[in-house]
């Protein structure tokens, strides 16, 4: 469902070819996309975390008393730790023998470029999610304010 | 409720969304992890198997040659699955322990009978003069058979010239040994009919026009085309190739025949004719061949139980022909191993190749893929050779066969090719195996046997080559081209 988004992260070198084949379901036996959907489960993850950590932001801003509009940059170095956190929890362990075709030549860094592409992705999410006019008007204190400008 | 209220738990509704999304796509299990769920218990119920079968069925294309065979549900494929799958998993399940009785039993067919005959013309006097290998090898390979586990319903014995002159029906093993023991020049004489001359396309004619889904027929001859005195065999040759295509041509039209040849060595002792039919006194070590006829299901059980395998003296080589309609299309698993430059496969390794691109150093681009050959009738011995292939020509291929022990992952296949190339481009690539004479049919063949105490020419057989050519023309015309099975791997750039 989301290949194509970790496809991104090839091209922009985040993610090599062999763990892009890996995030896309590559079987243990080498044989076909019949294993497990990562690059679902980390898409799914990233977008969970930063809604869930943008609506509580809203939440706690619209909620008295107001909270300070600094906290924006807080929030979001929260939601990009979470987000490292969960994609290394869904894939960190999943390049050990066993667990993934053993052609794909797969490393702990790969691993790392992996978190911090949904770590990218969280935070170009958040930008979207906070600039688009309608999803602001939700809230009452927030319609001036997004990630990228604190009114 | 307020505005602001209602405000604040639409906020609440988007991560909502897409953690009940999350708890959907987890409960859509994938096919890997279900099997390894299933191999947890080591064994495999009816039940289990059948809602594996409904999960290949939801999560699969409908072709997709890991689960399907000519667009149906192959069940011994999704079985091998699910068992090489746990074992690369590390999870001991053997095929025995998974249920398999919805794959449907092949009924049991009557047996055929088992045929031996053995060419009495003159110059096969020097093959059972004495103690000879000749002897020993027919009588180990009959003993073969008649031990062989009730394979054939009967063991029948015959002598055969220009026609059948001994018969001898249900052979049992005292007969056999006398049947050995009887083997000897003065026997041939005696039994009689025209042991002059050596019609190859005759022999063949009787042989084929007996042979049947009841009958298996083996016969036994040194094939040195001798049509008799005063002519000159090395000009009736062709004749006799063309001759022989014909007989075999019109007999697979109608039945599904195979053809096993194996060629084997004996000390001789006596008179050869050569082809202008002058007769030269001999000894040493001289070929003969050992030709089996039958239903093609018949010959590769033979040929996979190993009943041509343990003769006495040994096989030098051999050969299988069979009835084909067209290049057996065999499946492909692509591996990332091996590589160079980059590729994907978007269709799983089965599939075709995609985005392409060689190396950025050395511009070469190149790849493995492993091949099953096994169900195939040749020896696999055939298919670790590189001049039996037939590949486009912008790349360059080698073969190893895969050794017992390897990648459990890649159990189910045998061979292991690479192909690479420096001119790489958007391509259809097939990867035929050639249905020719092998090389050692013209190596072992003569076209000029009047010097035959030359030991070079006492290891060739006098015309084989036109023999054998006239027996693939039959089995591999159009629109075979001489191609017997086929890979084909789509390369996209």
């Amino acid at each position: 469902m989301f290949d194509w988004l970790y496809s991104i992260g090839k091209d922009i070198h985040f993610i090599t070819g062999d763990m892009l084949t890996h995030l896309k379901g590559f079987d243990i036996r080498c044989s076909g996309y019949y294993g497990t959907p990562y690059a679902t489960y980390l898409a799914i993850s990233f977008l969970i975390i930063t809604l869930g950590g943008i609506g509580m932001q809203y939440f706690a801003i619209d909620s008295p008393p107001k909270r300070p509009v600094a906290t924006w940059w807080f929030v979001e170095l929260i939601i990009a730790i979470v987000n490292f956190i969960a994609a290394y929890f869904v894939i960190g362990s999943s390049i050990s023998p066993g667990h993934h075709c053993k052609d794909l030549m797969l490393n702990g860094l790969d691993v790392i470029g992996v978190c911090f592409f949904n770590v990218l992705c969280g935070l170009i999410l958040a930008m979207l999610v906070t600039g688009l006019p309608w999803i602001r008007r939700m809230s009452t204190n927030n319609v001036f304010t997004t990630f990228y400008k604190n009114n | 409720m307020n505005n602001f209220y209602l405000r604040r738990r639409s906020i609440l509704y988007l991560p909502g969304f897409f953690a009940a999304l999350f708890f959907f796509s987890s409960c859509g299990q994938n096919l890997q992890d279900k099997a390894i769920e299933l191999g947890q218990d080591g064994k495999i119920k009816k039940e289990e198997l059948r809602d594996f079968i409904n999960l290949v069925s939801d999560k699969t294309d409908h072709g997709d040659p890991q689960f399907y065979t000519a667009n149906k549900i192959d069940t011994n494929k999704v079985i091998t699955f699910i068992t090489s799958t746990c074992e690369a998993a590390g999870i001991r399940i053997n095929k025995e322990d998974v249920y398999s009785g919805s794959v449907k039993p092949i009924p049991p067919k009557g047996k055929p009978s088992f045929n031996v005959y053995m060419e009495d013309s003159e110059s096969m006097d020097a093959y059972v003069n004495g103690q000879t290998g000749f002897k020993d090898a027919v009588y180990s390979l009959l003993g073969n058979v008649i031990n062989s586990d009730g394979a054939f319903t009967g063991t029948n014995l015959y002598y055969i010239n220009n026609q059948i002159t001994f018969r001898q029906q249900n052979a049992s093993s005292n007969t056999l040994l006398q049947f050995i023991q009887n083997l000897d020049p003065q026997t041939f004489r005696k039994n009689g009919g025209n042991r002059s001359s050596s019609d190859m396309r005759r022999l063949f004619q009787q042989v084929l026009d007996s042979t049947d889904d009841r009958h298996v027929n083996m016969l036994v001859s040194d094939f040195v085309f001798s049509p008799g005195r005063g002519q000159n065999a090395a000009l009736s040759l062709q004749q006799q190739s063309t001759g022989i295509k014909i007989s075999f041509a019109q007999k697979i039209q109608h039945f599904d025949l195979a053809v096993e040849v194996i060629q084997l060595r004996s000390n001789v002792s006596g008179k050869y004719f050569d082809e202008n039919d002058r007769p030269t006194v001999i000894s040493g070590n001289r070929p003969f061949y050992i030709w089996l006829f039958g239903p093609k299901a018949e010959i590769n059980a033979i040929r996979k139980n190993g009943l041509l395998n343990n003769i006495k003296g040994g096989v030098d080589h051999s050969l299988v022909v069979y009835k084909q309609a067209v290049p057996l299309i065999h499946a492909h698993k692509l591996l990332y191993t091996n590589k160079q430059g980059e590729f994907e496969m978007t269709d799983g390794a089965s599939g075709d190749i995609h985005g392409a691109k060689p190396g950025e150093t050395n511009n070469i681009f190149a790849f493995d893929f492993l091949v099953d050959y096994s169900k195939d009738m040749e020896d696999l011995a055939f298919y670790d050779d590189t001049a039996n292939y037939v590949h486009d020509h912008n790349y360059k291929l080698t073969i190893n066969r895969l050794t017992a022990g390897e990648d459990p992952a890649n159990a189910s296949y045998t061979h292991r090719l690479h192909l690479s190339t420096t001119a790489l481009d958007d391509q259809d690539l097939h990867v035929y195996t050639k249905a020719e004479p092998p090389r050692w049919v013209m190596a072992g063949s003569s076209m000029d046997d009047r010097n035959i105490r030359d030991p070079l020419e006492m290891r060739k057989t006098f015309g084989l080559q036109y023999l054998i050519q006239g027996v693939y023309d039959a089995f591999y015309a159009p629109p075979h081209q001489n191609k017997s099975t086929e890979v084909q791997i789509t390369v996209k750039k």
